[in-house]
């Protein structure tokens, strides 16, 4: 598909930026948090 | 680690909210003229990935961890559909590069892919402390994709980086 096409049907779920930086933060916390677990033997 | 690694100007890293910006908040007239250029819209991303995609020597450098992360978030906020149909483009288009589990994605793929700028709306990445953290370190320019758009010279960069006389943009950054 190309990149016209791609955005042509992204504009049905046209977002802002800062939802963007929230739901990424959200994610990359998240990884984080369960790496940190991971490593934590007092987790097991 | 080298202190001051050398770094292409013409490899370039998106961080994921940009690279969704630009599926998913970029490109509507309405939102330019209601924006008024407001560095933290959608619209310059569109404008920024436009610039690289328009230009077949300049490489957008990604790790899988890091096209992990925009897939995710398209998937939340659109649908799984448009998120894989968007990972199968991105994935024709970037320039691969690894780096180990936990680094900052971004960051991790500038620094092994030897890029020069990291667009990011992230401003950690981009404040004063991040630039006396890791800035003259990795040798590498962090800014907003309305500072790149900015600041993007394409002509000058070529006659730098390249041979011969740049003659414009030499794709259709809707392909």
């Amino acid at each position: 598909m190309n990149w016209g096409d791609l955005f042509e049907r992204a504009e049905d779920h046209r977002t802002d930026v800062a939802t963007i930086r929230e739901r990424l933060e959200a994610r990359r916390d998240g990884e984080r948090g369960t790496a940190d677990s991971e490593e934590d033997p007092d987790d097991a | 680690m080298p202190e001051t690694p050398d770094t292409d100007p013409t490899r370039i890293v998106a961080d994921a909210d940009v690279l969704v910006a630009d599926l998913i908040a970029g490109g509507s007239k309405t939102e330019e003229s209601e924006t008024g250029g407001d560095p933290e819209s959608g619209t310059a991303a569109r404008g920024a990935l436009d610039a690289i995609r328009s230009h077949s020597w300049l490489d957008l450098l990604a790790s899988d961890q890091l096209l992990d992360d925009a897939e995710a978030v398209i998937a939340e906020l659109a649908d799984a559909d448009l998120a894989a149909a968007w990972r199968e483009r991105i994935d024709e288009e970037r320039v691969a590069v690894d780096h180990p589990a936990g680094d900052h994605p971004a960051l991790a793929s500038a620094y092994r892919g030897k890029a020069a700028h990291v667009l990011s709306y992230d401003e950690g990445l981009r404040g004063p402390a991040a630039s006396a953290s890791f800035g003259s370190r990795l040798n590498l320019s962090v800014k907003t994709p309305a500072g790149f758009v900015a600041l993007f010279d394409a002509e000058s960069l070529y006659e730098a980086a390249e041979d011969g006389e740049y003659s414009g943009p030499d794709r259709d950054p809707r392909t």
